[in-house]
């Protein structure tokens, strides 16, 4: 076969529409030579905080009909907060109780650790709380200063109802003397505003009745019925404060989607090189020539009289 | 190559798509199946023309080229591939319980004996964070082992089932370095929890609780008896990382211990010593010490060990994208070869 042979048949393959083709195998040829590229995208390291004190025991969220507490139901709400099919967010875990908090887990990756990070979730529970009294705002300034001794500087979600046991008087409230800015994060609110009773547990978390309000410490130490410290409720005045006091955010959990303001804040993105499949561009852009080219008649122009 | 991994043990054709909504892009496929006015000739009469069975099914391979593009490419930005799967291999290695010593003490100095041990948390020679080092390494260099991680103060804290995931355990490990001392050591109640970890677990080989620690706790009797109990029944060897202070008697020493904080610890160890399975005692007294410790256990816990290797989930997308381009090629080839117009 001569050169002009060839000439006619590859004239003839790319008339009529045909040359659409080629772009198209060039797309392709380039989806499959160039699986994946490094994209500066936002992304987020989290560290959750979760308060165990007894007070988070009180049963005022409602999952599947069923009430459940406040702890169930902000583990919950993060499990499903994570279900976030973009692996954009680094998350660990800690438990606050007394002044302090422990470390369970530094942030680790989503996607890839999903399960794993599931089951470190599930064995938080009121049986963590290393300490009988919950003092929420040391417990706050601890948070601050113990995870920067992360690399890098997680941000933080602080889960409380805002009861401090015992009591804290308004002055009381300090100044945090670390420099605002420096960890960023969201304090998120527990609870419901009506005050319920709390349940009593024993060390191995067993159920064993409610606090009377003669057994704890009432602010003031009378029972006058301006304090119940007995009952517990969402203290969100007092959460409001401290997050002003630290520089956080706060919003409160009344579902999963709460979270979405804490845990995709711009304020505390930081651009991450992710490997990013981008072989649906090129891919897509194929799809589209052939779909073109093979469009119903109805999608032509009228170019009947240039056919005659 | 073979389209679902030719390396899979069993042939199991799980599918799926990281971007199944692309799936409703389908129907594009069946485009090339419309008659399209430009692909038709004109001729005079129709009855003249010869039956043409070859030219027939020449038709049929172009439009089958045609839906195989489109559809390959739909399938493609799907995504497809197969979800991550378990294989069951042997390895040496241990299914390891590391349960760390989070007490107040273990915030101290390695020091020597008569020095009084600070307390800063950057210090190289801090107990907790000498531990955690030679722990992370020894989770780095060891794949083929189970772990998980459990700290003890007044109560124990579970911080991971046994996982599939190094990055999990080595996550423990850092978290376990940077978090404040508890109040408390009620080992008892650690270890109860550490054997708690093998209930309901299939035996698959060996079994190590890994207890770092500076001792000093107190087990009483009724705990105790649970303890043996628990070993014997899950069938757990008991390694212990003992972070001694520097220039103490060694726990096996002849003479009986003096110091309140050592009377403690020999008695840990003679409990320890009545166990019906293994029990190995390592003393470190220096960030070298701890370092030897590990590489000892390193050495020991080299049994075969069955375990379930993740394989992550396997992206087929690339097979569909040669696919297509294989379609492609071979339509061009169709109209290099097909007369579609008498004008040109």
């Amino acid at each position: 076969m001569n050169g002009t042979a060839w000439r006619a048949y590859a004239a003839n393959a790319l008339s009529g529409g045909g040359w659409l083709l080629l772009p198209a195998l060039v797309l392709l040829a380039f989806a499959l030579a160039v699986p994946k590229l490094p994209v500066t995208r936002d992304a987020y390291d989290h560290v959750v905080i979760f308060d165990v004190s007894q007070s988070m025991n009180v049963e005022d969220y409602q999952l599947d009909g069923a009430p459940v507490s406040r702890l169930a139901f902000a583990k919950h709400a993060v499990a499903e907060a994570l279900k976030n099919p973009r692996c954009d967010t680094r998350i660990g875990w800690g438990v606050f109780a007394g002044r302090k908090i422990v470390m369970l887990l530094a942030p680790v990756e989503v996607c890839r650790n999903y399960s794993a990070l599931l089951a470190a979730l599930d064995n938080i529970d009121g049986r963590m709380a290393f300490e009988r009294s919950s003092e929420i705002q040391e417990g706050l300034f601890w948070t601050l200063l113990n995870v920067r001794d992360l690399k890098p500087t997680p941000s933080v979600v602080f889960m409380t109802d805002g009861h401090e046991a015992p009591p804290l008087p308004p002055q009381r409230v300090r100044g945090y003397d670390g420099q605002l800015g420096e960890v960023r994060g969201w304090v998120v609110g527990v609870g419901t505003l009506e005050p319920r009773p709390i349940p009593k547990t024993d060390p191995d978390g067993k159920r064993i009745g409610f606090w009377r309000a003669t057994e704890v410490l009432q602010y003031g130490g009378a029972i006058d019925g301006t304090s119940h410290e007995h009952l517990s409720e969402l203290r969100e005045d007092h959460l409001k404060l401290l997050a002003k006091t630290v520089g956080f955010g706060y919003t409160r959990l009344v579902s999963p989607a709460s979270l979405d303001a804490a845990f995709h804040d711009r304020a505390l993105a930081h651009p991450a090189k992710v490997e990013t499949d981008l072989r649906w561009i090129p891919g897509g852009l194929a799809l589209l020539l052939l779909a073109w080219r093979f469009r119903p008649d109805g999608l032509r122009r009228r170019r009947a009289s240039a056919a005659r | 190559m073979s389209l679902f991994g030719g390396s899979a043990p069993a042939l199991d054709l799980a599918l799926d798509f990281a971007q199944p909504w692309a799936l409703l892009l389908l129907p594009l496929a069946l485009l090339p199946l419309l008659r399209h006015r430009a692909e038709e000739l004109t001729f005079s009469s129709l009855p003249w023309l010869p039956q043409d069975r070859v030219g027939r099914w020449v038709e049929r391979v172009g439009r089958a080229a045609a839906v195989l593009a489109i559809a390959s490419i739909v399938l493609a930005l799907a995504e497809p591939g197969r979800p991550e799967w378990d294989v069951p291999r042997i390895g040496r290695g241990a299914e390891i319980v590391v349960l760390f010593d989070s007490s107040l003490s273990m915030d101290d100095e390695m020091v020597a004996k008569g020095q009084h041990p600070k307390r800063r948390r950057d210090s190289p020679l801090r107990k907790r964070n000498i531990a955690r080092e030679a722990l992370s390494r020894l989770v780095e260099r060891r794949p083929a082992d189970r772990y998980s991680l459990l700290m003890f103060g007044a109560a124990p804290f579970r911080v991971t089932p046994f996982s599939q995931s190094p990055e999990v355990i080595q996550a423990g490990i850092a978290a376990a370095g940077i978090s404040n001392g508890l109040p408390g050591t009620d080992l008892g109640r650690g270890l109860v929890a550490a054997i708690s970890q093998f209930d309901g677990r299939a035996y698959s080989g060996s079994r190590v609780i890994l207890l770092v620690s500076d001792g000093a706790a107190e087990i009483d009797d009724t705990t105790r008896a649970i303890i043996r109990d628990g070993m014997a029944r899950n069938r757990i060897a008991l390694d212990w990382i003992y972070l001694r202070s520097v220039n103490w008697p060694r726990l096996d020493s002849e003479k009986e211990p003096e110091a309140v904080g050592l009377i403690k610890d020999v008695a840990m160890h003679r409990f320890f010593k009545t166990l019906p399975t293994t029990y190995k005692v390592f003393e470190a007294e220096s960030p070298d010490g701890v370092n030897q410790a590990v590489a000892e256990i390193e050495r020991q816990q080299n049994l075969p060990l069955e375990y379930l290797e993740r394989v992550p989930r396997r992206d087929f997308t690339h097979v569909f994208y040669w696919l297509a381009i294989v379609a492609c090629t071979v339509l061009l080839g169709h109209r290099a070869l097909t007369v579609r117009s008498f004008a040109a």
